[in-house]
């Protein structure tokens, strides 16, 4: 997934407009990002609720500084560095603190994670449905759990490459305008998370392999 | 294995994951090719990289909740308030900032635990002993003095720094690593190699005096986490910015509908100066209890109030280090670099307008370098106090405005929503600080001309 700068020049005339106060251009821009900022913080926090928070105060910071965009780079990008910026600043504050009731599933410990209660309450629908059966789904669920709990412990700077990268399919450019870095830097640093991730990942190989 | 084998696995390792991906290409690709071939473990290693890949990819995205989109919408339009008009900051600023220079003299101390004990014992920090004392000199004459370039090779290792800082090699990096203290640092470093100081300076030494010495334990403490440094500031502080800063700082700073007419429309863009420094400060009168240091600046000044960036490094973990503004007494906000540990150290609201206001900094256990950049707003360079009230302090602007205006030029956001905390859009760019420099210029429509190996001069484009 990508922000897609799909009509650069519809993008760019509706953040003229917003910077000019029509609240309907916000509201444009609001739908077209929305799902982007919110997986992109989602991803980086590892809770839905903080990344809820986090794509409204993205938002809330970008359009609060839009006067001082100056179209140099790509808006999607500019709303990118700040939404980084957002969810890391979200995830240092979650450090350390307890889960959120509601991310505790109920604070019953053998509760389902998130993750695979999604995949319990659309079982029967895809025992139905493509065919992958309900065990197929809790391990697949299982992987995406494991691989976002390891993307999730990785150190900032590591998390917001890979996120970028694997998950937002950002090219090395475009990274590197989003954190401020080189591309050689970007590449490097890719390699390493990697390298870092798949540390995490070593007890879990063999599922991930299926 | 062969050692020639076991040598090139360690050399080639980095880029296994690009190879996994099948990004490599040329030569590279042919010599990690032809090792994988005859390496079994690299082979491995290759196969798992595919996995963990393929495996992240397969994560895809969620679903937006159906609320979201058309809550963000509502806050969007309750919060962001619509833009009137331009800043206002820099036509009724009195102030010739067209044309500023800066005005920054550093100084950088450090004092032995030993001579903190003498400090303390002592009284007032201005009586302490400074070590490496670094009088004010004209920034070329500073380059000039430059005696090699030992930012290079910190830049050189601030990638690996950062990621030993922040754990490769295993989870702990999670957690922000104890801070030494000067007296641990010094005492685990077993020798110190006295060198020449070369140290920021600039034209006016009496405006700003940056002082940095090695500082006691509580403020240690203080460093330590953001919670501890905030509830520091949650104390005893009437006239801290954190409670005069509305809710939306950002978006009521930034909408400039306040005030009269007239803002950058029409005004004269102002050409911004700005000086280079950078120095080592490896100096110290007791040189068997420090260990080296390097310390480098880098100081932007003209848009509402000067950026200092400062570049920490070190060969063994680096003790307490206070950096203290001087007579000046400047609200200064503190960043502490990208890679984990405390966001932000702020100046406690006691230093507001009374005294030196000090800032602890320092680096912590594994790390080799740290960045820090201060700002410190445009009333600190005037020599006025800070203002009681938050509008109509700052050239008949409030402190938001200043923050906001600095931020049009400088590329750098403000963020008045989190009290105290003023933060770069991305990354402190890494690598020398003439380099991250020119690249905060660059992206700020500056143009850099590099007038001395550090001395750089800064001319706004429009």
């Amino acid at each position: 997934m990508h922000v897609r700068e799909a009509g650069s020049t519809e993008t760019r005339e509706l953040v003229a407009r917003a910077k000019q106060g029509d609240r309907e251009a916000f509201d444009v821009l609001v739908e077209r990002y929305t799902p982007q900022v919110y997986n992109l913080s989602l991803r980086i926090t590892g809770s839905r609720e903080e990344a809820e928070d986090c794509v409204q105060e993205a938002f809330l910071r970008a359009f609060g500084a839009l006067r001082r965009f100056r179209g140099e780079a790509a808006f999607s990008t500019w709303l990118y560095r700040v939404a980084v910026n957002v969810a890391n600043d979200a995830t240092r504050r979650l450090r350390g603190q307890p889960l959120r009731a509601s991310e505790l599933a109920g604070g019953d410990p053998d509760a389902p994670t998130p993750e695979l209660e999604r995949v319990l309450e659309g079982v029967g629908e895809s025992s139905g449905g493509k065919g992958g059966g309900p065990e197929e789904s809790l391990v697949e669920a299982e992987r995406r759990e494991v691989v976002i709990e390891a993307i999730r412990s990785l150190p900032e700077h590591h998390r917001a490459v890979i996120v970028l990268y694997d998950l937002q399919g950002l090219s090395y450019e475009e990274i590197g305008r989003v954190v401020g870095a080189r591309v050689g830097t970007v590449k490097s640093r890719l390699n390493r998370a990697r390298l870092a991730l798949k540390e995490r990942l070593e007890p879990h190989l063999e599922l991930l392999r299926g | 294995m062969s050692a020639d084998v076991t040598k090139e696995c360690e050399k080639l390792r980095e880029r296994l994951p690009e190879y996994a991906e099948g990004r490599l290409e040329g030569r590279l690709r042919s010599r990690v090719e032809k090792h994988v071939s005859a390496c079994p473990r690299c082979a491995a290693e290759v196969a798992d990289l595919r996995t963990v890949i393929a495996a992240v990819r397969a994560v895809g995205p969620e679903e937006t909740p159906e609320d979201l989109i058309p809550r963000v919408r509502r806050a969007v339009q309750e919060k962001v308030p619509a833009p009137a008009g331009a800043g206002l900051f820099w036509p009724r600023l009195a102030v010739p900032v067209a044309v500023l220079t800066v005005l920054v003299a550093a100084t950088f101390a450090l004092r032995t635990p030993r001579q903190q004990a003498f400090v303390s014992g002592g009284g007032a920090m201005e009586s302490a002993a400074r070590m490496p004392e670094v009088t004010a000199a004209k920034p070329k004459r500073l380059a000039d003095e430059m005696v090699g370039e030992p930012g290079l090779e910190i830049a050189q290792k601030m990638e690996a720094a950062e990621d030993r800082a922040s754990g490769v090699a295993g989870p702990m990096a999670e957690q922000p690593a104890p801070l030494i203290t000067g007296k641990d640092a010094a005492s685990s470093h077993p020798a110190y190699q006295a060198a020449p100081p070369v140290a920021a300076a600039s034209k006016a030494a009496d405006e700003l005096d940056t002082t940095a010495s090695v500082r006691d334990r509580e403020v240690a403490r203080s460093f330590d986490t953001d919670g501890t440094a905030a509830a520091r500031m949650g104390k005893g502080r009437p006239r801290a910015p954190a409670e005069r800063w509305p809710k939306e700082g950002v978006g009521r700073a930034g909408g400039g509908g306040r005030g009269g007419g007239g803002g950058m429309r029409g005004a004269r863009a102002p050409a911004v100066e700005a000086e280079m420094f950078a120095g080592a400060c490896e100096e110290s009168a007791k040189p068997a209890e420090v260990p080296p240091l390097s310390a480098r600046a880098a100081l932007v000044s003209g848009a509402g109030g000067k950026l200092i960036a400062l570049q920490l490094a070190a060969e063994q973990p680096l003790g307490e280090i206070t950096l203290t503004m001087g007579d000046a007494s400047p609200q200064v906000y503190a960043w502490h670099g990208p890679a984990g540990g405390p966001a932000w150290i702020p100046l406690t609201g006691d230093t507001i307008g009374a005294g030196p206001a000090a800032i602890p900094i320092g680096l912590r256990a594994g790390e080799e370098s740290r960045d820090y950049v201060l700002f410190v707003p445009m009333m600190a360079r005037l020599g006025e106090s800070a203002p009681a009230a938050p509008v109509g302090g700052y050239g008949g602007q409030s402190l938001e405005a200043v923050l906001a205006e600095f931020t049009a030029l400088t590329g750098l956001v403000v963020l008045a929503e989190q009290p105290l905390h003023v933060r770069m859009t991305g990354e402190i760019p890494r690598g020398k600080p003439g380099e991250a420099l020119e690249q905060v210029a660059a992206e700020a429509g500056f143009e850099a001309h590099r007038e001395g190996d550090l001395v750089y001069t800064l001319t706004h484009r429009r």
